[in-house]
């Protein structure tokens, strides 16, 4: 029998070409991010120092944007802003999240839910709402229509709007940091200070606060960086108060102003980069701080304090809810606020710009191509970084260039990407080098790139974490056996990351259908999309069709979100057999 | 291909001179390493010792400055792993959770366009080498640690490798798994004589499953020999300490005539204490004795190795007492221990505090050069 065992020799594999495959495919990851971030980015700065008439202007724009005081204002209100928000997103989803994993209220998986829901919307929409809610003629300014003796106008357009419909949209964001960061402790901890006699108050403030310190300065760094480059809230109750984002779309849209529109770009850039690596360094130490051997904190009932955290989200919750169920509202509206008889008229898109269903079929299929290619460039962007023997000069290259789409606020992206890919070709030293990247421009694929480029350090991040829970020597197991690591890596390493990779699938399908920033400044006329239709509806003041596109938005993400729901359901059971004991 | 395989006597598998750096760090000095066919070979050191890091160079998964691996008579420095034909065990087994018991050990199977059927029977049979017949359908989260060693170790072995090599097969498991696994694993690599080398930092391990044990130390093979040997004659006092318990005793004088004096006496004895390497000149020594070497008496026996003592404290160890004792050396105290018997402690109705005869067998005894532990570095 033993005897036997020699006879199955083994032939050698080549997998000297594996390796050098390998190498071949992170050079080609380096590459593509070069031309698909750097270079854009390069010209928009280029663009930034030079005059109109294309002569090297230095910093004069930078100085001509201050001296302006209608300009420079909006330097300060982009700040006051997002400031005012972080502050107050941040308290209101760490009340939240503490909730969530602190205290033992129920239905604490309907909650989490309800607070990610302003995830699906444009944040056009959070402006329409608001403006259904408290505008001119909106439900409370109007003492809901005179059912209460009383009617209250908060003054929505201008700050007040924007801080409203900005918190409605980094809540979520910092509800989900401060999850993890609050349930990320020790509960040996707690134990230890309770036995040495500390107060509840002398607890929370020894134990629990140090331990959600980079959390917390993460989730305001999230929180600032969303806010401050937000384009959609802006442009709808922004009024007459300016900020950097609308800014920019004004000087590139309105007025042609291409140079002062890539100048306002790089005064937004820079705040933006700032707060970025600030959170990349307060991240690194959060993570630094639980160890292995933690036991979870699991909380214990405690009317007092689980009563008080319940009306609270209840809460929150419900002014969640309702709020989607006002556009819903809104949408069906004959003419607010004077026929309030229902109909579906505004779903017909027939009367209005912006290109109706065909402009939401483009979104559908945008989003879906962005879905699989983000997936597919993510996954393998992360793999090829985590699991590739040595080569670390070039690991390390490519890590911090798929960390760096993460800095970039949309609006960034897309008017470089106008700067670099309308170019029919460069000037380089001289020499007129003609540009093949112009190919893609007007097409569906610069829409899917820019969102691929947009959002890829998410999903980039979220692929490191799961590939980064794998065993670290299946790849030398695989290579003794002279298997070639594509081989383990579609039959190990893809099916037991499936579950993430389907949630960046998600996110980059969401999202692709909610953002208008950075497609923006790239569709064409022949590819309407529907978030952009809802800014064009809502520019025409057709903004009951523009509700009813967004909620149209809305529920495709539900939808998707629900498909996404079930197919980890079913996943979860397929797996259970290897996924771990019980 | 006609290949010369080697001799008998000759290794059939051999480093040499291997150095290599991580950054700053010298993680293996000029070692080497020479295994004949068949031969169990433990490397053993604590950890950051380069142990590792020498089962990554012989495997190809790590590369190295200088020095050279020859397996079975081939130069394969330079070839990855791949090109080796070694099956590796890891720490961590490595199992894929996706994959059954059987789809694992027939994993490199697969991609040998090995015919379905004699696949099948080829895994069949491993399984039941390591004892997990009928439980091929299992996933690996579902069995017991031991089981999951088990798979890992019919994986490695499926392509027939000229060499396995084991990273600390065995930390993973509780102790009573591990001593019966020690066992198994020993059986199975005699039976298929696989040359084996196998990194472990737990002494036991490497003094019950070695033919030969390599010491390493800061990156260095401080000693290579047999479990006896390197028990018995222990080459430095960190190997000495590292591998068993060692009594030292400071003081020592050795006489350019090789008399080795312990205060005013002179030990004696048939062949006189061994003198380890570095302390065959003149000078300041340290004697060295095992704790089981040491051999207690009534008061004020005589005799020309009997010292007079004193037990400090007793600790209870089950079949045997380790027993803290004083030794009075001159003018001064030394401290030390004895491991003896409970038959012993009620022969001699040992209490703590009491006065007592120690013998130190001068056969039993090492030498070495005054400062233990700085030799080695």
């Amino acid at each position: 029998m033993i005897s036997r065992l020699a006879v199955l020799t083994r032939p050698f594999a080549d997998l000297d070409a594996m390796r050098a495959l390998r190498a071949g495919l992170l050079l080609l990851l380096c590459l593509w991010l070069t031309v698909a971030v750097l270079f854009p980015l390069a010209t928009l700065a280029v663009k930034s120092l030079t005059a109109p008439d294309g002569s090297f202007a230095g910093i004069d724009n930078f100085l001509r944007y201050f001296k302006t005081p209608a300009l420079a204002a909006s330097f300060g209100n982009s700040l006051f802003v997002s400031v005012t928000t972080t502050l107050a997103a941040v308290s209101l989803g760490f009340a939240y999240a503490y909730a969530l994993t602190r205290t033992a209220i129920p239905a604490k998986g309907f909650f989490l839910t309800v607070a990610m829901m302003p995830l699906f919307a444009p944040t056009l929409l959070n402006g329409i709402v608001l403006v259904y809610l408290f505008g001119k003629k909106g439900l409370v300014t109007t003492g809901f229509f005179g059912l209460v003796p009383f009617g209250l106008d908060i003054g929505l357009y201008g700050a007040v709007g924007i801080v409203l419909a900005e918190v409605f949209f980094v809540f979520p964001q910092a509800v989900l940091i401060l999850t993890m960061a609050l349930s990320m402790t020790d509960a040996r901890l707690y134990e230890a200070a309770h036995s040495l006699g500390a107060s509840p108050a002398r607890v929370f403030f020894t134990v629990t606060l140090p331990g959600v310190r980079y959390g917390l300065v993460s989730a305001c760094f999230v929180g600032f960086i969303l806010s401050f480059t937000d384009f959609g809230a802006p442009k709808v109750v922004g009024g007459f108060f300016n900020v950097l984002a609308t800014d920019i779309y004004k000087q590139v849209i309105g007025q042609q102003n291409f140079v002062m529109g890539a100048t306002v770009s790089m005064i937004l850039l820079i705040p933006t980069v700032l707060a970025f690596l600030a959170d990349r360094i307060s991240r690194r130490r959060q993570s630094s701080m639980i160890g292995a051997r933690s036991v979870p904190l699991v909380p214990r009932p405690d009317p007092a304090r689980d009563r008080p955290f319940f009306v609270f989200c209840l809460c929150v919750a419900l002014a969640v809810i309702s709020f989607f169920l006002v556009a819903v509202f809104a949408s069906l509206v004959k003419v607010w606020p004077y026929d309030l008889g229902l109909t579906l008229a505004h779903y017909d898109f027939s009367g209005t710009g912006g290109g109706g269903y065909r402009a939401f079929a483009n979104s559908l299929k945008m989003s879906a191509i962005s879905a699989v290619a983000g997936t597919a460039a993510t996954f393998a962007a992360a793999y090829l970084i985590e699991k590739s023997p040595q080569m670390r000069m070039i690991r390390q290259t490519a890590s911090f260039l798929c960390i760096v789409p993460l800095a970039l606020p949309g609006l960034v992206i897309g008017l470089s990407y106008i700067f670099f890919f309308n170019a029919p070709s460069f000037d380089l030293f001289g020499v007129n080098v003609p540009n093949p990247a112009n190919a893609l421009y007007g097409t569906l694929g610069i829409l899917v790139l820019s969102n691929v480029v947009h959002f890829f350090t998410v999903g980039y991040l979220t692929a490191t974490t799961a590939l980064g829970q794998l065993d670290r020597e299946f790849e030398a197991v695989s290579e003794s056996m002279g298997v070639p690591f594509y081989r383990t890596f579609l039959r190990v390493t893809a099916p037991v990351c499936l579950p993430a990779i389907l949630e960046i699938g998600l996110y980059f399908f969401v999202n692709s259908m909610a953002t208008v920033s950075a497609v923006i400044f790239l569709y064409s006329a022949d590819i309407p999309l529907a978030a952009v239709a809802v800014a064009n509806m809502d520019d025409a003041g057709d903004i009951a069709p523009a509700s009813a596109m967004s909620v149209l938005i809305v529920a495709a993400n539900v939808a998707v979100r629900i498909l996404y729901g079930l197919a980890t359901k079913r996943l979860r059971r397929r797996s259970q057999a290897w996924a771990g004991k019980g | 291909m006609p290949q010369r395989l080697p001799g008998k006597d000759e290794p059939y598998l051999l480093v040499e001179n291997v150095t290599k750096r991580f950054g700053n760090f010298q993680a293996l000095r000029d070692v080497g390493l020479a295994a004949l066919a068949g031969e169990f070979v433990c490397i053993l050191g604590p950890s950051g010792c380069g142990k590792t890091t020498m089962l990554r160079v012989v495997a190809g998964l790590e590369s190295h400055e200088a020095g050279r691996v020859v397996l079975a008579g081939r130069d394969v420095t330079g070839l990855p792993v791949s090109r080796r034909n070694v099956g590796i065990v890891f720490q961590s087994y490595a199992l894929f959770p996706n994959l059954t018991a059987a789809e694992n050990v027939g994993y490199g199977l697969v991609s040998r366009n090995t015919a379905k059927g004699a696949r099948h029977d080829r895994v069949k049979e491993l399984l039941r080498l390591v004892g997990l017949t009928g439980l091929g359908d299992v996933y690996p989260a579902k069995l017991s640690g031991g089981q999951q060693q088990r798979v890992a170790l019919a994986r490695a072995m499926a392509l027939s490798p000229r060499l396995l090599l084991l990273d600390e097969p065995l930390s993973a498991l509780d102790a009573r798994v591990r001593i019966m696994l020690r066992g198994e694993i020993r059986a199975l690599q005699r039976r298929l004589g696989v040359t084996t080398v196998m990194v472990t930092h737990d002494q036991e391990e490497a003094l019950t499953m070695a033919d030969r044990i390599l010491v390493m130390h800061r990156g260095m093979v401080v000693q290579d020999g047999t479990p006896r040997d390197i028990y018995d004659t222990p080459a430095t006092p960190f190997v000495a300490s590292f591998i068993g318990s060692m009594n030292f005793i400071s003081g020592g004088r050795r006489h350019p005539d090789g008399t080795v004096f312990l205060g005013s006496r002179s030990i004696r004895g048939a062949h006189g204490p061994r003198a380890a390497r570095g302390a065959r000149d003149a000078g300041e020594v340290t004697l060295a004795i095992r704790p089981e070497d040491v051999t207690l008496a009534p008061n004020l026996t005589d005799g020309p190795d009997m010292w007079p003592g004193k037990t400090r404290r007793m600790e209870f160890r089950g079949g045997l007492y380790r027993v803290e004792l004083t030794l009075f050396v001159g003018g001064g105290e030394r401290g030390m221990v004895a491991d003896v018997s409970a038959e012993t402690v009620r022969r001699l109705e040992l209490r703590e505090d009491m006065g007592l005869s120690v013998g130190l067998d001068p056969d039993r005894m090492h030498v070495y050069a005054q400062n233990p532990g700085t030799e080695g570095a």
